[in-house]
């Protein structure tokens, strides 16, 4: 009887016990400002990668309050953070909620903390790039909790026919929704990854490899082979669904037909191109709220532009954006979502 | 389907959820069909090897009993070892064996092309093989019973927890528990739980962080890095402990949650100080089969010194050779063979009589020992993990180049090892201190708690999920 005691009392000291460690971990390491403060500030994009860099100031921003409304806010991937961030320094009409590779499902898992920034009318950028490639599965497993919406996205991937594909990122997602830390683990080795470097350069210089920079051509040539039909339904899916959750939230989205360096143009990825602004378009028509900019209606960007294949150089993006917010500020035709007037 | 693999991570809860459900007899079947769904996942065509097996022994064991002894008896055994045997030679060693003669044949003179086959290795060969060849020869022996339920004995042969990488169970040992109703205790479930976390806990923290150093350190491609390949040995060292005692440890723990008791298959072995004890803490379940069915039927220790010796050699050398078909792991075989040999002779002649009774003086002395015999591990390491003779040669004169001080380059490869394998390192030291005691009670629920949240947040935070497969599968 007293050892059925004592080990039941053994029992339970390892559960609380356990369970303390639990609450003091999450506390600790994921669950305060200053943390993400302190990881923000000690990490760069070299340490952990671009898009992990966004994911930890995006966390580090989500502990401050939400800011006032503001009349723009430019969403998408470092595309669209070099053409409107120029501009965005310099005015306050206009915010950004960008992150490297971001991809319509991203648009869907981060829907809340983009709407949580107070825009009325949001502005995509995009094109073939974005929506006929597949996207990232080191992105993609860098989303916001869910909570229940877990359940949404695991139906929505099923519908987008990217179960086979992407169930290994659902699963991750899905672990990251129980245990913040195993999401954010690529904070935790990044920092363990520099106090090693750190320990160990005192003895001497790192031998890094030297990077090797493959040339244009061979860029060139990567980049058009990784825009292909394929990926385009699961994205279109994703971008309607995003679209949907705008509109119900109350905001505008106005989506820009992107584009990148002409000189990656080829037969196939302009038929590509066609296609997918045809099916933006379609999409923007089936829309209250939203509406589809082509490229032949505004402008496009030359050869020249571009510092690399795909993103623009400072001054083009900053002429590009005052022109847009200069026309939508002269011509405001886009009706906010719910009104029953809107059209072209 | 790889016990780190998102398919296992459905597979599992499926089959243990309605395995509790069921009568005994039904367990038994269904635990059967989920192992040869298990099996038949890397492909369905090596069930039928998995089957035949099954079915000769199965046979054989029956006839045994019945057949009086005399040839008839004898050419049964020989059956059931040809059956076998013959299936690990065709399917493991054949492309072996045909490519070494006609280098042979062509180093003397004779230039022929050797026949090869593309035969693909069915996982887990070796280890069912032998487990039911135990079997056999224990009917044979007639030191067990023959299973008379063709179910149970498929079940012994094919039960999925330990059927690709053991360890290799007895039939005394597992029959019994295969026939009788298990009663899965509170204890069996903590015990479970907690083999289950710490395989994983070795696998995917320890051995699949460490692969990269020690794969850098066997590369015969770049410049000779001395540094770099002293540094990927220590790392493999403990990447093979990590994935093979990982993959152990989770087999016995989802055996112990459905109520079974597997042996276990290692304790410390890098906390030994002689070769003797390394092979009692390591692979122990093959040592052990080993030293039952081969070292002893040659004679084991009795008939003076040479035989012994002998027996010591041959016995290695086979067991060197079961890890898979190449010189390397002969060799490899071979040295532990002589590490064994050389032991004995030390242990009686070379008597350190200074230092018996002196405490402190003899417990730095077993100190030295340990990490001499660790040094000689990583010398087999060494031999086992390279790819070739032509490699090993590469990799030794790497090391014989080392020169200076290290790098920091080398130093952030250093601390990397460190902070894979301390865990694991201290794992080994408490099982030393409880004498060989694997499981956790008796300890503070407080150091329990510890112990659990460190490996837990260390798979989460740091856990490799690549789904790399586990070393000794490719044996």
């Amino acid at each position: 009887m007293t050892k059925h005691r004592d080990r039941r009392r053994s029992a339970l000291t390892f559960i609380l016990m356990l369970a303390g460690i639990g609450i003091a971990v999450r506390l600790l390491l994921v669950g305060n400002p200053w943390i993400w403060r302190f990881y923000a500030a000690k990490l760069r994009p070299a340490d952990i990668g671009w898009r992990q860099y966004s994911a930890v100031r995006k966390k580090r921003d989500s502990f401050l309050p939400p800011p006032g409304k503001t009349p723009y806010l430019a969403v998408g991937s470092s595309q669209t953070g070099a053409i409107f961030l120029p501009y965005a320094d310099r005015h306050p009409d206009l915010r950004m909620f960008t992150a490297a590779a971001m991809s319509p499902f991203d648009f869907v898992t981060h829907a809340q903390q983009i709407f949580r920034l107070g825009a009325d009318t949001l502005l995509l950028y995009l094109s073939d790039f974005d929506l006929a490639r597949q996207p990232e599965r080191a992105a993609l497993v860098l989303a916001p909790a869910q909570g229940l919406g877990i359940i949404a996205l695991w139906r929505d991937l099923a519908r987008a026919g990217g179960l086979g594909d992407y169930s290994s990122v659902m699963v991750e997602l899905t672990v990251g929704e129980l245990f913040s830390e195993f999401k954010y683990r690529f904070v935790f080795r990044g920092i363990a990854e520099k106090a090693f470097i750190r320990l160990a350069e005192r003895l001497g210089p790192l031998h890094e490899a030297p990077a090797t920079r493959s040339s244009i051509e061979e860029r060139i040539a990567l980049l058009r082979s990784s825009i292909s039909r394929e990926g385009i339904p699961f994205n279109m899916y994703f971008l309607e669904r995003f679209l949907e959750q705008a509109v119900a939230a109350g905001r505008s989205v106005i989506v820009l037909e992107g584009q990148y360096s002409p000189i990656v143009s080829s037969p196939e990825t302009r038929r590509i191109a066609e296609d997918v602004s045809g099916r933006m378009a379609t999409l923007s028509h089936r829309l209250e709220g939203v509406r589809f900019v082509p490229r032949s209606e505004f402008r496009s960007f030359s050869e020249s532009d571009y510092y690399d294949l795909t993103h623009v150089v400072p001054e083009a993006g900053y002429a590009y954006a005052t022109a847009l917010l200069e026309l939508l500020r002269s011509h405001p035709a886009i009706p906010s979502a719910g009104s029953s007037d809107g059209s072209d | 389907m790889l016990f780190n693999s998102l398919s296992f991570a459905a597979f599992i809860p499926v089959v243990y959820v309605i395995y509790l459900r069921l009568p005994l007899r039904w367990q038994n079947v269904f635990l059967l069909a989920a192992s040869y769904v298990f099996y038949a996942s890397w492909d369905w065509r090596f069930l039928s090897l998995i089957l035949f097996s099954t079915a000769v022994d199965y046979w054989v064991g029956l006839r045994l009993p019945q057949t009086a002894d005399g040839p008839r008896r004898t050419r049964l055994l020989l059956l059931s070892l040809s059956t076998n045997l013959g299936l690990l030679g065709v399917f493991k060693y054949f492309g072996f064996f045909a490519q070494s003669l006609g280098d042979l044949l062509t180093a003397i003179g004779f230039a022929v092309e050797p026949v090869t086959l593309r035969i693909v290795l069915p996982v887990g060969i070796s280890f069912y093989t032998f487990q039911t060849l135990s079997y056999t020869v224990d009917v044979y022996r007639r030191r067990l019973e023959p299973e008379p339920d063709p179910v149970n004995f498929a079940l012994f042969v094919a039960f999925f927890p330990q059927l690709v990488a053991g360890p290799i169970e007895r039939a005394a040992r597992m029959l019994p528990q295969i026939r009788a109703p298990r009663l899965i205790m509170r204890r069996d479930i903590t015990a479970g739980l907690w083999y289950v976390l710490a395989g994983y806990y070795l696998k995917v923290f320890v051995a699949d962080n460490l692969a990269p150093v020690a794969d850098a350190g066997f590369s015969t491609s770049g410049p000779a890095d001395g540094w770099g390949t002293l540094l990927g040995v220590y790392a493999f060292a403990f990447q093979i402990f990590g994935d093979f005692a990982g993959y152990s440890s989770i087999a016995i723990g989802i055996a112990r949650l459905m109520g079974f008791h597997l042996t276990t298959n290692f304790l410390h072995p890098y906390i030994v100080s002689n070769p003797r004890d390394f092979w009692r803490s390591w692979h122990i379940s093959l040592s052990t089969w080993l030293r039952d069915y081969l070292y002893i039927p040659l004679g084991g220790n009795s008939g003076g010194r040479r035989r012994l010796y002998r027996n010591l050699f041959l016995t290695m050398l086979l067991g060197g050779l079961w890890h898979g078909a190449a010189w390397t792991f002969v060799v490899w075989g071979v040295f532990h063979g002589s590490l064994l040999i050389a032991h004995r002779v030390s242990e009686a002649r070379l008597r350190v009589s200074w230092l018996q009774g002196a405490d402190l003086a003899s417990k730095a002395w077993w100190g030295v020992k340990v990490v001499l015999m660790f040094q000689l591990t990583c010398v087999g390491w060494l031999i086992f993990r390279a790819p070739s003779f032509t490699a090993l040669e590469q990799i030794v004169g790497n090391l014989a180049r080392t020169t200076g001080l290290p790098t920091a380059t080398h130093i952030v490869s250093a601390l990397h090892i460190l902070f894979y394998s301390w865990l694991a390192f201290l794992l080994q030291l408490m099982v030393f201190r409880r004498n060989g005691r694997t499981d956790l009670e008796g300890i503070s629920p407080w150091i329990q708690a510890v112990l659990v949240a460190v490996m837990f947040y260390s798979i989460l935070v740091w856990g490799s999920f690549g789904e790399s497969p586990f070393i000794y599968f490719q044996f």
